[in-house]
């Protein structure tokens, strides 16, 4: 695939029989930008080891945080303590895979930054290696060859999910979407729905043992499940009811991107539509906050706007505004007034003036920086 | 602040992605339905030539050139090999060809490291690379794979992340894969050589979650549609006992582009293998199992019903009438609206066949052009087959071709002639290698076979004695050399059919070893008319030729060959079948497998049972409208002041119940299902007994012979789903039915009203009224139908969850014997023959576990599978689930065991010399503690509660005592989440 040179485009507006000679509605800056990581992770160490010296990049990148014993006690000054490496145990998983990814992309909401444009893989290979060892024997685990994890591109797995929780049932025709960056959104693929978003490893292939046929084991923590609202304001409705969605296409592109797209069709099984929910992350303080661009087509098929005051505004480009508020726990909705047929859902706590930017900088326009309140921390949870 | 944001909705050509988002919002506004594909153009779709639904037409302008894509270039005349004329090389060469490899090379690719192949499809693209789509669910590319040298072949993978890829197909070099949910198409969007895009073409077929239901494909017919195969899913009462618990599962489905999936033929077991020929005839390989009695080629009619009843679920007829197929009694479609195969393979060729194809290069192959290659696993060889139509019906013959090449699962043919063998044997068995991708290649020599067989009609001019006899022409590849000669003592046939039942498999009946009544050899010494006595229409016969040589001594490489007369060429057509209806095995006639006997032994144990009494009882001759009781064990009678009704403790879904009651007379009980709210009334009126309570569904016949006789009942019993209600499928008294199929509006909706149609049914105990008035009752017998084998507490049975096997057949060095006893590995399992001993399993050390399997143990024998065992100086110790039918000493089978702590059962649920269903599972408690629960045949028999928690520990299977037989089988386990 050729990337357009032009990062920008002008997107179209609404209610016009000709959809390409209008004016600008929203821009969108769509900088083709290499995920953090691609280029390191593109190989495999040498099958003889690593060559780089773990200990020296360790003292070069690691040691003014996590102390040059590894104890934790560095010389800088963080909003957050540093891990001890000496009792064993990581964020993201005791795998030697875990611990790579923690090096490569870095670890969401806390000080420890990503390396995958300063290291290259063998030099994260090593100076995991050099961490894992300064830990007690016997903290690694050693994976399953079953166990799959995405390193240089999106992983779409398909297989039975498991129930997320007591008291649910499997879902025989599940897929999940696994980035680099560590984070993972399983979805019912029959009814085109977003079960759970999870962060850390993977997934483990248990069918790949005996018979076949057994769910996949999700490895992640679920940080995000979606309730009532969240359900109802991703749902696409014609006349009040909601339509169906069935999920026709699985895309990755890259490290960071990923798409479904479906046919919308009414309870008589009757395609009336379709749409399309982007995958991808704004960035806030390098933590990747999941963003759900969803938009739909079809004769009358459109969100149901959400009720109340927008808690903040987003500069969308072209002059937009676009709308948030609040779509349930953990969810923010962004509209832009008089376009419902999109909508792009935030997976975050808390809205932030940060957030905002971060996203109008995904939605191609900085932010106005300033919310409805003022406040940094806009709307509590 | 401006941050760098993600590549996110970039990485999208992006802006592109976005565009046509809002794009499409405006499009909204006009009529459905929508051009919303425009969307994909925007992503670079165009750089594949779309086959897209026509839902989401291409608008012509934007259709990419490339769908234009040629068809693969027809084969260089220049460089491909020429047709082999085998008796030029051959004269070229005077070495005999003394085995298999003189005649074929047999070469493994070399793989990447960590790469598993276990191949379910492959085809080509145009540009001679070969797509390999495995279990794992991966799809790997292989250049180059007819390279000279075949490290050459460059293996990559292409894609990942699919749930099994059991058939593979190339479209317009566009990558289709069958996966277990749908049918997919895998696109390059970026060009990158590996896919992006993971389109679904078709996915309208059901999937329960139950491991056995795969997906096999993928063919395709000169108009494009594919066809794919469904498995039947297991169940009770045997763990191997097909089921068809969602639409289509034992089908062939024809798949169009579009998405339309066409249900098109029914009756298949575990349709691995599945082609057409050039002339668009269909072929299936099923795998033997119940209902199948060995390894079938079908050609696949549309419409058709070929062998497995419980596909027959889905059909029309049988959902308009709510029918569902029988476990054991063969549907009435098997007498007549049955098709057999073309060809039974021998089950000492095969017991899990792949699947096949038709050679189409000329004899590039050393096979003859129009003659099938056949893979298979269990021997781990391929095949040659082929057919011919007698009597309008297709049949024809099959004999070995390669040997020991491993578990091939899949073969398929370039244009050179080049058969690529794609390997698997995971959880099926099959000659090692276990995976891998072989390539088989003529050499170019011909070996001696027999090349072809065909069937003889009588001879138009009879010589003498031969007027009736029917016979086969045989042609071998070259001419026997001289001296030999087709004599009775050369010449052996034997004759044979099968049993069409709900076992597994079936020996070989009817054997019989037919008279050569005459013998010719062509002037050229490669045809062979042979002619025998008493040759029968569906019938299977298989031929071995003794000596017979070439004349360089080459040796006839296979002597035997098989078969499957389903017509002969003349007389009346039969309308039997190679397989024959027959009664269920003698040693099942009572359907023991999957019975609990629920008053065998302590009759009471199994019930709630406030005010029974176990006695014998008649009616009292001074007053006839009560029992006169005595002392004794053949009735149970609510003899007591204020008797309830008499439940069971465990639950049961669908069952098969029976037992027999005797009333004095005005006596009355009734038998309550479900939820109670529905009752069959069992009372001393002919009128009224065998009625219903609430339905208005007065017995059809007055079958109850009045009071002071014993009347036995049989109930079949669906229980209610969330989209439709309990039923009564069918009720008999005395043998003679009172009942048939009566939906039971009233039972059930309590438990649930969500309409939730993947829950799982109702389960409930079986109640007899003992209220009602005075009743005895006797043997009463249960076996829980369509219920995954052994649940505890699952009543989804298997389907989720992660069993993990412990194939003891596989790792039998792992496993560690320790005693005075024997054990031994077979295909039924392990067996455990006593004194004392423990076999341990290669488990690590488990905790929180369900472990299940099957166990039959002999009569006065006796065993245990011991839960957390752990070899000790006191001896091994852990929880003991005590596989007994009959030994004295304590407990029946599903006493639980641990230390001191004991829960008996005393109940004899299960007879001896009878596979029962175990399932227990042990858990600690939060604050310390272990309990432990156990059921049989999928009903929760006992529980025991230890206050000390019982160290975690392996699994050890155990025999106790001289003179013991324990078999166990299927034994698998899953580990326990906190609280599940």
């Amino acid at each position: 695939m050729t990337l357009r040179k032009d990062p920008r485009i002008a997107l179209v507006p609404l209610g016009r029989p000709s959809a390409w000679a209008v004016p600008v509605l929203l821009t969108l800056g769509l900088g083709a930008l290499a995920a953090p990581g691609t280029d390191a992770a593109s190989g495999e160490p040498a099958a003889d080891g690593p060559t780089a010296d773990g200990a020296a990049l360790y003292a070069e990148h690691c040691a003014r945080c996590h102390g040059a014993n590894g104890n934790g006690e560095g010389t800088a000054e963080l909003d957050r303590p540093a891990r001890s490496f000496l009792d064993g145990g990581y964020s993201y998983g005791n795998t030697l895979r875990a611990v790579e990814r923690s090096v490569r992309h870095g670890i969401p909401g806390t000080p420890m930054p990503a390396f995958g444009e300063t290291l290259d893989a063998d030099g994260i290979r090593a100076v995991s290696n050099f961490v894992v060892a300064l830990g007690p024997p016997g903290t690694i685990v050693e994976e399953g060859a079953s166990v799959l994890g995405p390193e240089a591109r999106v992983e779409i797995v398909h297989g039975m999910l498991p129930p997320l929780s007591e008291g649910e049932r499997v879902a025989p025709r599940g897929v999940a979407l696994g980035f680099p960056n560590g984070t993972t959104f399983a979805y019912d693929k029959a009814e085109g729905e977003l079960l759970a978003v999870l962060t850390g490893d993977f997934v483990d292939r248990r069918d790949w043992r005996d018979r076949g046929g057994a769910a996949l084991k999700l490895l992640g923590n679920v940080s995000y499940r979606p309730d009532d609202a969240a359900r109802a304001a991703g749902a696409a409705r014609r006349d009040g009811v909601a339509l169906e969605r069935r999920v026709h296409t699985v895309a990755a592109s890259g490290a960071d991107g990923a798409r479904l797209d479906f046919d919308l069709r009414t309870a008589d099984g009757e395609r009336v539509g379709g749409g399309s929910e982007y995958l991808g992350f704004a960035r806030v303080a390098d933590v990747p906050v999941p963003v759900r661009f969803l938009s739909v087509t079809g004769s009358g098929a459109s969100f149901a706007p959400l009720g109340g005051s927008a808690l903040a505004l987003v500069e969308a480009g072209g002059g937009r505004e676009a709308e948030v508020r609040r779509a349930g726990a953990g969810l923010f909705a962004v509209d832009v007034p008089d376009v419902p047929s999109v909508r792009v859902l935030v997976h975050a706590e808390k809205w932030s003036t940060a957030l905002g930017d971060a996203l109008a900088g995904a939605l191609g326009a900085e932010s106005d920086g300033s919310n409805d309140d003022g406040s940094d921390d806009g709307e509590d949870a | 602040m401006k941050l760098t944001h993600d590549a996110a909705f970039a990485n999208w050509t992006a802006p592109s992605a976005l565009v046509l988002a809002l794009t499409a919002a405006a499009v909204a506004q006009t009529p459905a339905p929508p051009p919303a594909p425009v969307g994909l153009q925007g992503l670079g779709y165009t750089t594949r030539p779309a086959t897209l639904r026509p839902a989401r037409p291409i608008p012509e302008e934007e259709a990419p050139a490339e769908a234009e894509t040629a068809a693969p270039a027809a084969p260089d005349e220049s460089t491909a090999a020429p047709a082999t004329t085998r008796a030029a090389e051959v004269a070229d060469d005077p070495t005999p060809i003394a085995t298999d490899r003189d005649a074929y090379d047999v070469e493994f690719f070399p793989l990447p490291d960590g790469c598993v192949l276990e191949v379910g499809g492959m085809a080509m693209t145009s540009d001679g690379a070969l797509y390999v789509s495995t279990r794992r669910g991966q799809v790997w590319r292989v250049d180059d794979p007819l390279a000279d040298d075949i490290a050459d072949a460059k293996v990559t993978l292409f894609h990942e992340g699919l749930w099994e890829g059991l058939g593979l197909d190339v479209v317009d070099d566009q990558i289709f894969v069958v996966q277990r949910g749908e049918l997919s198409r895998l696109d390059d969007v970026d060009g990158d050589g590996r896919c992006d895009a993971v389109v679904t073409i078709a996915d309208d077929w059901g999937l329960s979650g139950h491991y056995h239901e795969f997906a096999f494909g993928l063919p395709r017919t000169a108009d494009g549609d594919w066809f794919v195969g469904l498995n039947v899913s297991f169940g009770d009462p045997e763990w191997w006992h097909g089921r068809s618990t969602v639409p289509y599962r034992g089908w062939i489905l024809k798949v169009s582009p579009d998405g339309t999936v066409l249900p098109w033929a029914s009756g298949l077991r575990s349709p691995n293998g599945i082609a057409l020929d050039r002339g668009g005839d269909l072929y299936v390989t099923d795998n033997q199992g119940d209902w199948v009695a060995s390894s079938p080629i079908y050609r696949i009619e549309k419409d058709r019903f070929y062998s497995h009843p419980k596909s027959l679920d889905w059909t029309p007829e049988y959902r308009a009438a709510g029918r569902l197929a029988d476990d054991e009694i063969p549907p009435p479609e098997a007498a007549t609206g049955r098709t057999g195969p073309a060809i039974w393979i021998p089950y000492q060729w095969s017991r899990s066949t792949g699947n096949l194809l038709e050679d189409t290069t000329n004899g590039r192959f050393g096979v003859h052009d129009g003659q099938f290659v056949v893979a298979e696993l269990t021997n781990g060889m391929i095949l040659r087959a082929g057919f011919e139509d007698v009597q309008g019906q297709r049949q024809g013959w099959i004999t070995p071709l390669v040997e020991e090449i491993g578990s091939v699962n899949r073969v398929f043919q370039a244009e050179d002639g080049t058969v690529l063998c794609g390997l698997t044997n995971r959880g099926w068995g099959g000659l090692a290698p276990a995976d891998g991708l072989a390539r088989v290649r003529f050499k170019g020599r011909a070996a001696m076979e027999i090349e072809s067989m065909r069937i003889l009609d009588v001879p138009e001019e009879p010589t003498g004695d031969d007027a009736d006899e029917f016979g086969f022409e045989l042609t071998l590849a070259r001419p026997v050399a001289d001296g030999w000669a087709p004599t009775a003592d050369a010449v052996k046939l034997v004759q044979y059919d099968y049993d069409y039942w709900w076992e597994y498999g079936s020996p070989e009946r009817h054997m019989e070893e037919l008279e050569l009544a005459s013998a010719a050899l062509s002037e050229d010494r490669t045809k062979l008319r042979l002619r025998f006595a008493g040759m029968l229409p569906a019938m299977c016969v298989r031929l071995t030729l003794d000596g017979v040589t070439a004349a360089d001594g080459s040796p006839l490489l296979h002597d035997t060959i098989s078969y499957t007369v389903n017509q002969l060429p003349s007389g009346p057509p039969t309308n039997a079948y190679v397989a024959k209806t027959v009664p269920p095995p003698p040693s099942k006639q009572e359907g023991a497998a999957g019975v609990l006997h629920l008053s065998w032994g302590d009759a009471l144990e199994q019930f709630d049972s406030e005010g029974w009494e176990l006695c014998a009882a008649e009616v009292d001759a001074q007053n006839p409208a009560r029992f006169a009781i005595t002392p004794g064990s053949s009735a149970l009678v609510n003899a007591a002041e204020g008797a309830g009704d008499f439940t069971t403790r465990g639950a049961f879904a669908d069952f098969h119940l029976r037992f027999d009651f005797m009333l004095p007379e005005g006596g009355a009980t009734s038998l309550g299902l479900g939820n109670g709210a529905e009752r069959v009334r069992l009372v001393d009126d002919a009128a009224a007994c065998g009625g219903l309570t609430k339905a208005s569904a007065p017995p059809r016949t007055e079958v109850y012979a009045g009071a002071g006789q014993w009347t036995n009942v049989q109930l079949w019993y669906r229980a209610e789903r969330a989209d439709e209600p309990a039923r009564i499928q069918r009720l008999d008294l005395n043998g003679v039915t009172v009942q048939e199929d009566v939906a039971l509006a009233q039972v059930g909706r309590w438990m649930r009203g969500d309409g939730d149609a993947a829950a799982p049914p109702m389960s409930a105990p079986i109640a007899f009224g003992g209220t009602d008035g005075p009743v005895a009752l006797r043997d009463i017998r249960v076996k829980p139908l369509g219920r995954p084998s052994g649940a505890v507490d699952d009543p989804n049975g298997d389907a989720g969850t992660d069993w993990t096997f412990l194939d003891a057949a596989g790792t039998w060095d792992d496993w560690e014997a320790m005693g005075d006893a024997d054990f031994s590995v077979s295909n039924e399992g392990v067996a455990a023959k006593g004194a004392l001993g423990w076999l341990w399993a290669p488990v690590d050390e488990l905790g929180d576990v369900e472990v299940r399997f099957r166990a039959k143990v002999n009569a006065n024998g006796a065993g245990a599978l011991v839960l957390r065992a752990r070899d000790t100086d006191a001896g091994v110790e852990g929880c003991a689930v005590r596989i007994d039918a009959s030994y004295p000493a304590g407990g029946s089978t599903g006493t639980l065991s641990a230390g001191d702590a004991k829960a008996e059962v005393n109940a004899t649920l299960v007879p001896s010399d009878t596979w029962v269903d175990v399932a227990v599972a042990i858990r600690d408690r939060e604050g310390g503690g272990t309990d432990v629960d156990v059921s049989l045949n999928g009903v929760a028999v006992n529980r025991l509660s230890l206050e000390e928690t019982l160290e975690p520990g392996g699994i050890a299977l155990r025999t106790d005592h001289d003179g013991s037989v324990v078999r166990f089988a299927n034994i698998r386990y899953v580990e326990l989440a906190a609280g599940e």
